[in-house]
């Protein structure tokens, strides 16, 4: 008998059809094309929920291959709910080796934060993104920011940061703080804390964003100047640490979670679970370097 | 169909497309497309076949001129059922790098709101290297994907083009993006947001193109 290999598995390689992954591949070069601009693409339906990760799966597996090396964290974290079942999921779809470890990934998809470490040129880093438009606070139809976008046209979002600063005395957005790309288009670097900000700025990596249930796709290639929104005399901070350090490590100069003790005692924690782990293991994991970092004390 | 058996659809056409979002993402840097042996046609460099295989299908749209152009169009359509449109409408455009640059204000540049609706150009080269070769073109490149400057030498390429190109590139994001492929296989990409310059080399045998 004739040994049927080409349709041996239940599923096409990387799960969507090949007609579909060009449609991505072909967006995705014009996002890399145009830094920060959203570019609309088809979103298939996948095996989730919109809205639950599926536009950095439509990325990721559009652009996967066999000899890739797959990491994917949650917050931070490779161990949490969405990171361990994307990670099955990529895996059983194309048998790909599978890592904690950041440095020897080469396609990382996160949710919601940076890596500690500090991405390399040969590092693809995927976002999933929720809410892809950085103006939809400040206006309503989506006609009218692609026409603020096409303008460049952003006087309302910097009139609703001075409202915030006038109102609160500091401009309260925590994750997903609205940065500038290439000097021109204004984008939601995805709900990353304010921390993980100023990694994006030069990286040596490639990051692509994919906001499946918004529909959008959008690129900030590396080495491109990315800068929070800031005034002249209200600048962009990152949070603040002071007087915390991580309980198990000691280190000061991450991004820390905050945990209570059934004690109800309240101690701190790195929350990058792959930084926690080298360091625990006494290894000298290099960190992004940005001048927030540099300022802090260790 | 021979490509059917050469070509890997999926694992052929994915490499082939990571190797183009690489140069596309750094701009100068030359990837170096797998030589697969694959059928031909006369006309159109292995390596431009071999993007229209990884990037074309039905839902695209494409053009070629100069020589040929209708056995290039029919070759692709045949391989990706890619439809054939006219120059001003086409999502991909195929060109030999000696065509003179008039084509290139027909393009579609995209909208304000859209700007992504606008042409990939693929052109063929003879040569491109990092080092100086006599009658190359110096192209220096700066924008996003590159860290400082980077440079590239092109042979065979009518430096009209690059004018024509910088000068629909002018009012980012409005534009077009250029790939440059060779006959042995290299590729660099000039997306829109790069700002480049060349450079003529100094002899006097500089090809003449119109």
């Amino acid at each position: 008998m004739v040994e049927n290999i080409k349709y041996a598995n239940k599923y096409n390689f990387a799960f969507i059809d090949e007609a579909t992954k060009k449609e991505i591949r072909r967006k995705l070069l014009k996002a890399v094309a145009i830094p920060g601009y959203q570019v609309p693409y088809s979103s298939p339906e996948m095996p989730i929920a919109r809205g639950w990760g599926t536009g950095g799966l439509h990325v990721t597996l559009a652009i996967i291959g066999r000899e890739d090396i797959f990491k994917i964290i949650d917050q931070g974290s490779d161990a949490s709910v969405n990171a361990c079942n994307l990670r099955e999921f990529v895996h059983q779809m194309t048998n790909c080796q599978t890592t904690y470890d950041t440095s020897e990934a080469t396609l990382i998809q996160t949710r919601h934060r940076i890596t500690e470490e500090e991405l390399t040129e040969n590092q693809i880093f995927v976002y999933q993104v929720p809410q892809p438009e950085p103006l939809r606070s400040v206006e309503r139809y989506e006609y009218r920011t692609r026409q603020m976008h096409g303008e460049a046209d952003y006087a309302k979002m910097w009139v609703s940061l001075y409202e915030s600063y006038v109102r609160s005395g500091d401009i309260m957005l925590g994750a997903g703080y609205p940065v500038k790309v290439n000097k021109r288009y204004i984008m939601a670097p995805s709900p990353i804390p304010r921390w993980d900000v100023p990694n994006l700025n030069q990286s040596k990596a490639l990051h692509l964003f994919g906001a499946g249930r918004e529909k959008r796709l959008y690129a900030v290639p590396p080495y491109t100047t990315v800068e929070a929104l800031e005034f002249e005399d209200v600048k962009f901070h990152t949070e603040d640490f002071k007087g915390t350090e991580c309980y198990k490590t000691g280190y000061k100069k991450a991004f820390l979670d905050e945990l209570y003790f059934d004690d109800g005692s309240k101690h701190f924690i790195i929350n990058d679970s792959n930084f926690l782990d080298k360091l625990v293991e006494k290894e000298s994991p290099k960190q992004h370097e940005n001048k927030y970092i540099k300022q802090l004390q260790s | 169909m021979q490509s059917e058996i050469i070509y890997d659809e999926i694992f052929d056409a994915q490499e082939h497309f990571r190797l183009i979002l690489d140069s596309m993402a750094r701009p100068g840097k030359i990837n170096v497309i797998p030589d697969l042996d694959i059928r031909m046609t006369a006309g159109i460099s292995k390596a431009s076949t071999l993007i229209a295989f990884s990037l074309l299908n039905t839902d695209a749209s494409f053009c070629a001129i100069g020589e040929l152009s209708n056995d290039i169009e029919e070759f692709i359509t045949l391989h990706t059922t890619a439809k054939i449109e006219t120059l001003q409408k086409a999502d991909f455009v195929f060109v030999k790098g000696d065509q003179s640059a008039g084509f290139i204000a027909e393009l579609k540049i995209g909208t304000l709101p859209y700007p992504e609706d606008s042409a990939t150009i693929v052109v063929d080269v003879l040569n491109i290297s990092i080092d100086e070769t006599a009658d190359s073109i110096q192209l220096n490149l700066k924008g996003p994907g590159v860290k400082t400057i980077e440079t590239v030498y092109v042979t065979g390429l009518n430096h009209a083009i690059l004018d024509a190109v910088r000068e629909q590139n002018y009012e980012f994001p409005l534009g077009i993006d250029l790939v440059l492929t060779d006959l042995e296989n290299n590729m660099i990409c000039i997306p829109r947001s790069n700002d480049f310059t060349y450079e003529l080399a100094e002899t006097d045998n500089q090809p003449y193109y119109n």
